[in-house]
């Protein structure tokens, strides 16, 4: 029956590849594109270079100060995954447990509606609840407390913050997913078996829980190591990362420079995104 | 205070509502120590939720719970002595076989020579020596089933609760299961409480057996009293197949009643007290009914219908205003529909229903 194969293998290959096609090759192109184009740029051909040539990737990697903006970008990245998951945890499980709509309404919509505002608005929200006069400081500076005013804007505090409250929904969010596939008798028959509370959590919400946490930790510091606008505003300058940088050589035409910036940024998130997916089959691959 | 001596789990008017529902309208119930006890009923009937209330996963709206003489209301489902074995199983799918066994025991801080001893016999019992390291998700369902009862059983519960553990297996698995139930229930004397709808399992496992309709406890006995003596219609229709026919007292004898129903009178042995002219309703099982070639003892009704099982036979009477059902053994000579037989049956086979209109 060559009428029923060619019908199989439409509905097993071609079926599927028109529906995945278009997007893949939105996606895809510009993005091959726009790394072929920062790897012939790196090595000096550009309108104005000199051909071919590893000059800028020797420079830019023997200069001690290109070693500190990598660090700094990868450190505020880490910090900022790291509040995301410790304030997003506790938010998730709460999320999950409501029971009133009108409660569950009300929480996502607070959690959730910052991502309708812009990051500029936020981040310059965010620049005048912090700053020396601002908000925070009056407060603290107010009776009884009578302190400060402390410095959180145009350093790394003030970028910490405002970049924990703007990524917070996506580390929210997978976690919910993965807190939601739990079945409710599992904590039932772990506190059957004499789990108290506490235990039940530890030995089994919070392991059941850990693809959830890896997968925030990923989209969290892969948005964060890449963050411009927010340390843009909230550093005034003084937070220097690498998105920072390659905007500035872009600026002043050293197109060169800006490649390699651009793929050493790249090659850094990967690089921590392939450890925690690594991380993550060693712990749920294998056994199951 | 119920004592130890009486019973192991004791219910007393126990009520449970949820919101304007109530699931368990008052049951009293006293469950004996080391015996196998089924709680049995159809779906929504509240026997999982009477099982939830033991354990501790539910508190009664009202009424108390004590086990082994000591009151259960408001002890929380970790420091009860009971375990629960899931209708879902519940299995930690992030441990393997023997994280699973050993998790109450690790909890409880149990030395760990110990564990290692409790936990290997216990594999032993239900027989998984050999898959302790092998993760949930690569065992089969009836595999999956026994690791849920060695995870309960090992903590050496007073009171073992299962909830229609059985339930999601194929028909050869589930006798198969029942029998190794049974056997672990007798080697370890322990008090089993099993929650289940399906009759059978019902009776192949208990001890005694409380029958549940509605919220209600309708009747607690053998597997033998149930089918014999129901004292409900609910009972005589859920356990086995019967006939259920309401009839008039016309006469009461020394030690036996006589009832008319269909036209026709039905003799019954005199168990409760009854007056002339009460209406009642009475069950008579298919295969208390003997049936003979025409012109033989009894009284002569036409045959509707006959249905041939091999092992059994069901025949289908005309009775005036109706039919009843006879079941005998799968017989050579089948008989004919429209032909008159002889049928009759033992004045004891004709048994009086006290309670549960339905």
């Amino acid at each position: 029956m060559t009428g029923g194969k060619a019908l199989g293998t439409f509905r097993s290959f071609y079926v599927p590849a028109m529906l995945v096609g278009p997007a893949t090759l939105i996606v895809l192109i510009p993005f091959i594109a726009s790394l072929v184009v920062l790897g012939v740029y790196s090595v000096g051909f550009y309108p104005g270079g000199a051909g071919f040539d590893l000059g800028v990737w020797k420079t830019f990697l023997s200069d001690s100060y290109s070693w500190t903006v990598i660090f700094t970008s990868i450190r505020l990245a880490v910090i900022v995954t790291f509040f995301c998951l410790l304030i997003g945890y506790p938010v998730a499980c709460a999320l999950v447990r409501l029971d009133s709509m009108l409660m569950s309404i009300i929480a996502y919509t607070v959690i959730f509606s910052p991502l309708l505002m812009s990051v500029v608005v936020r981040s310059y929200g965010w620049l005048l609840l912090l700053s020396d006069s601002g908000f925070l400081n009056s407060l603290l500076g107010a009776w009884p407390l009578n302190l400060g005013p402390y410095r959180l804007i145009y350093n790394e505090i003030g970028v910490i913050i405002a970049l924990v409250h703007i990524l917070l929904p996506f580390a929210v969010l997978p976690l919910i997913t993965v807190l939601l596939q739990q079945p409710q008798q599992l904590r039932e028959a772990a506190a059957d078996l004499g789990a108290s509370p506490f235990a039940i959590f530890w030995k089994v919400t919070f392991p059941l829980s850990l693809p959830g946490v890896i997968v925030a930790a990923e989209i969290v510091f892969a948005l964060a190591v890449s963050a411009f606008v927010t340390p843009a505003v909230l550093g005034g300058g003084r937070v220097l990362n690498l998105s920072r940088l390659v905007y500035e050589n872009i600026g002043n035409i050293e197109w060169g420079l800006a490649a390699v910036q651009a793929l050493i940024l790249l090659i850094a998130a990967v690089g921590v995104l392939l450890i925690l997916e690594r991380f993550n089959r060693r712990t749920f691959g294998e056994k199951s | 205070m119920a004592s130890y001596e009486t019973g192991d789990v004791v219910l007393t008017a126990v009520e449970k509502c949820f919101g304007d529902s109530s699931v368990v309208k008052g049951i009293d119930l006293t469950i004996r120590k080391g015996e196998f006890f089924s709680l049995l009923g159809p779906s929504g009937c509240g026997k999982t939720t009477t099982l939830r209330m033991i354990a501790g996963l539910e508190e009664p709206t009202s009424g108390s719970i004590s086990i082994r003489g000591e009151r259960m209301n408001g002890v929380p489902i970790n420091k009860r002595p009971t375990n629960l074995v899931f209708q879902k199983l519940a299995l930690f799918p992030h441990l393997n076989v023997w994280d699973n066994v050993a998790f109450g025991l690790k909890l409880k801080r149990v030395p760990e020579a110990e564990i290692r001893t409790r936990v290997g016999e216990m594999l032993d019992m239900v027989r998984l020596s050999g898959f302790e390291s092998r993760s949930i998700a690569s065992l089969s369902g009836g595999q999956q089933q026994r690791v849920a009862i060695a995870r309960a059983v090992v903590n050496k519960p007073a009171v073992l609760l299962l909830d229609e553990p059985l339930g999601a297996l194929d028909l050869k698995l589930q006798t198969h299961l029942q029998e190794e139930l049974r056997r672990i229930q007798r080697e370890l004397a322990m008090t089993f409480v099993y929650v289940t709808h399906n009759q059978t399992e019902a009776m192949a496992m208990s001890d005694r057996i409380g029958v549940m309709n509605a919220g209600q406890l309708e009747q607690v006995g053998a597997a033998a009293d149930l089918y014999l003596r129901p004292q409900t219609e609910f009972v005589a229709g859920f356990v086995g197949q019967t006939n259920l026919i309401g009839g008039k007292v016309t006469a009461i004898g020394e030690t036996t009643i006589s009832i008319e129903a269909f036209g026709l009178t039905f003799d019954a042995v005199r168990r409760s007290a009854v007056e002339t002219g009460q209406a009642v309703t009475f069950s008579l099982r298919p295969e208390q009914i003997r049936i003979a070639q025409a012109g033989g003892a009894g009284i002569q009704l036409p045959l509707v219908d006959a249905t041939f099982f091999g092992a059994t036979a069901t025949y289908r009477l005309q009775v005036p205003g109706g039919t009843i059902v006879a079941q005998t053994q799968g017989d050579l000579q089948m008989l004919a529909p429209g032909q008159t037989v002889s049928v009759s049956w033992p004045p004891e086979a004709v048994v009086l229903l006290t309670g549960g209109q339905s």
